[in-house]
This record gives structure tokens, sequence and C-alpha cells, in this order.
């Protein structure tokens, strides 16, 4: 077995080889090279955790405008049902301040118009006395001769009437 | 390779180490020759050096190179972060570098390299010289970091909890020798796993040449089955390269945790 039987002679030469090359691959490779990549990799990561956590953010964000939207057509839907309701109750009342106003100016004029209507007829019924005396006094003159005092004829008449 | 000489199968000649430049080098009067290992690891750093700039890009969308590397890291700091837990983030660059410099020595080790006259694939992690270094190294770490977070105290890893009194020097002596042989069993698995793959697939190639050598019936049929065996014995192979890096690894681990949090 050489590697037994050549001990003596080549453990020196393998022993310094190895050593040389070995603190050469620990300090290149090990302590310089690996840490760099390492590196990267914890660098890919960050970023992809980043990403990750930057798509979640606006995942919430996104959902926050949608809710915050939700809520704002809420208020704007009901804020226009408010004031088509204001709308609504104002022109009712509205109309009915004008249809009562417009009543009692028509029954006002109603009222006037009785009132004349009855002042046409007492001097509508004035004047029937008037004539009916005159007619009176007339017919009695025609029949008779005789003179009828004006007041005596129309005192005939307004009892006349009455009865 | 096998069958050099008139017939004879020699499996373990893939693991000599020849000096390939330097024989009389020295330091401190020890011979450090550059051999096929030392070029071999100098091979699995340019591999792995080119293979993590693939990973350098940083985009952030990763190509298919970039997503390759990035597995390979990912994967070593989640078995970190599983088995010690946030405290363990600072030893990730040392078990990446051993996790990595070994699956890339089991996976060289396998490359079909010696169809090409004069070269022959060499795994340097199936010699007990490199994984016994790799296996103290952890284990030195282990116990540099045990002493130095809990001082004695990390004494109590070898104690465990509801141990009754009387039984505790008994199970204390038991559990320093399972940790004391740990550094063993770590560079021992690996050296084996490796060198007993190897000899496996040599033996068997030889088999597929001797066969049709032979120039007899048998010796073809010998051959076909031999061929279709080396087949299933590289993918699991390729399996066991990859098994052994990240048992490696994961042990490396599960020792470091023993070290940061005792029980």
């Amino acid at each position: 077995m050489p590697q037994i039987d050549q001990i003596s002679t080549i453990y020196a030469s393998q022993l310094l080889w190895l050593l040389l090359v070995f603190a050469i691959i620990f300090v290149v490779i090990g302590n310089w090279m690996m840490p760099k990549i390492e590196g990267t990799i914890h660098a890919r990561n960050d970023k992809i955790q980043g990403d990750l956590d930057a798509a979640e953010k606006a995942r919430d964000e996104s959902a926050s405008t949608q809710a915050a939207y939700t809520a704002e057509m809420d208020t704007a839907h009901r804020g226009a049902h408010d004031a088509v309701q204001a709308a609504k109750d104002a022109a009712a009342r509205d109309t009915e301040a004008k249809l009562k106003a417009a009543g009692e100016a028509v029954a006002e004029r109603v009222a006037h118009a009785e009132v004349a209507l009855a002042d046409a007829r007492g001097r509508a019924l004035a004047e029937i006395e008037n004539v009916a005396a005159d007619a009176v006094r007339d017919i009695v003159e025609r029949l008779s001769g005789a003179k009828v005092a004006e007041g005596e004829a129309l005192s005939a008449v307004r009892a006349s009437l009455a009865a | 390779m096998a069958a050099e000489s008139a017939g004879a199968i020699d499996p373990m000649s893939q693991f000599k180490v020849n000096p390939l430049a330097g024989t009389d080098w020295t330091l401190f009067g020890h011979n450090i020759a550059f051999t096929n290992s030392a070029a071999f690891m100098l091979v699995i750093l340019g591999v792995l050096w080119v293979f993590m700039l693939g990973g350098m890009k940083r985009q952030l969308v990763p190509g298919r190179w970039q997503a390759a590397v990035e597995t390979m890291t990912d994967f070593v700091a989640n078995m970190i972060e599983a088995n010690i837990g946030p405290k363990g983030k600072k030893f990730t660059p040392y078990v990446f570098s051993l996790f990595m410099f070994i699956l890339c020595a089991n996976l060289i080790g396998l490359f079909p390299l010696a169809v090409i006259p004069g070269l022959h694939a060499f795994t340097v992690t199936s010699h007990i010289t490199v994984t016994g270094v790799l296996a103290i190294m952890s284990f030195s770490i282990v116990l540099i970091v045990g002493f130095a977070k809990h001082g004695f105290h990390f004494f109590s890893l070898f104690i465990p909890h509801g141990t009754p009194a009387i039984l505790v020097p008994l199970i204390f002596v038991i559990e320093l020798v399972s940790f004391l042989v740990r550094p063993f069993s770590l560079g021992l698995r690996l050296f084996v796993a490796m060198t007993a793959g190897h000899i496996l697939l040599d033996v068997f190639a030889s088999f597929v040449i001797e066969g049709l050598n032979s120039g007899s019936g048998i010796g073809g049929v010998v051959s076909v089955l031999s061929f279709v065996m080396i087949v299933g014995v590289s993918a699991l192979e390729i399996l066991v390269a990859a098994i052994q890096a990240y048992v490696f690894a994961l042990l490396t681990s599960l020792y470091l945790n023993d070290a940061i949090n005792l029980h």
C-alpha cells in the first residue's frame, strides 16, 4: 500500500502542499468568495421578501381604497336620497302653502261677492217697493181718481210684500 | 495502471506518489518535492476557483452556473445552520472549504484521465497523509474552540446528562476515548472509501483487459461482465465521492456543535 509504505518519504511534502493549497482555498474561496455568494443569496431573498411585502401592502391599500370608495358611494347615495326627500318635502310644503293662500283669496272674494249680492238684492227690493208704490198710486188714481200720498202708498206696499 | 508486467495485477500502483520536480527540495530537513499529489492539489484549487468564479457574477436572477455555485454554498450554510445554529456561522467558510476541497478531490480522482497515455488521475483524498491532516485540522479547531469557549468546563462534554454518580468515571473514560478516536475515524473513513473504490475499479478494469487478452470464449464473457460492473461501480463511486465529502463536512460540523454548544 503506497499510502503507508511511502509515508516516511512523502509526509512532509503532502503536509506542506496540502496546507498551502488548503490555506489558499480557505482564504480566497472560503473567506472571500463564499461570503459574497452568500451575500448575493441573502440580497435576493431580501429582495423577494421586500417585493412580497410591497405586493401585500399594495393589496391592503387597494382593499382599503375599495372600502373607502364603497363607503363614499354609500354616503353619496344616502346624501342624494336625503336631498331628493328634502326637495320633495319642500315642494309639498310650498304647494300646500300656495293652495292655502289661494283658498283664502277665493273665500274672501266669495264673501265680497255675497255682500255685494245682498246689497244689490236690498237695493232691487227697495226699487221694487218704489216702483210698486208708484204703480199703486197710479192704479188708485186711475180707478178712483183719489190721490194717494207717496208715503202712504209705500207703507201699504211694504205691508202687502211682507205678508 | 494495472497489469504493467506480464499479467501481474498491481492495483496499488495508482496510489504511488511520484516526485515531478524538486526531488532534492528540503525544508527543515524534510523533503518537500512537488509530487503528482501536489500537482493534483493545484488542479483542485484551479477547478474550484474557476467553479466559484461562476458564482461571482452576483446577478439577481442567477444563470445555471451561478445557481450551481449558490446551491453548494446554500447547502453548506444550511448544514451549519441545522447542526450548529447561528453561532456556527463563522465556521461556514472553513466547512465550505473542507467540503469543496474533498468533493473536488474525489471527483477529479474519478476523472478518466488515463485514456491519455502517460497520464493518470490521482485521488488526493485516497492518501492517509492528506485525510489525516484534514481530520487533525478539524479536530484541532474543535479542541481550540471548545477550550476557548468553555475552558475546563469543556470536559463536561464527556459526562452525558443524567449519568449516575457512580458511573461518572467509567462513562468519562468511554466518552473520552470515543472523542479521541474521532480524528482517526474521520480521516480513515475518507481514505478507506476512496482507496477501496479505486482498487475495485482498477481490478475490474484489469479483468476487462485480461479477459480480452486470454482469447478464450469465457474470457470475453468475463470482459463484458466486468465492463458492466465497472459502469455500475463508477456510478456508485461518484455517489460515494459526494457522500464522503458530505460525511466529512457533516461530522466536522457535528463535532463543532459539541464544542460550541456542549450539550
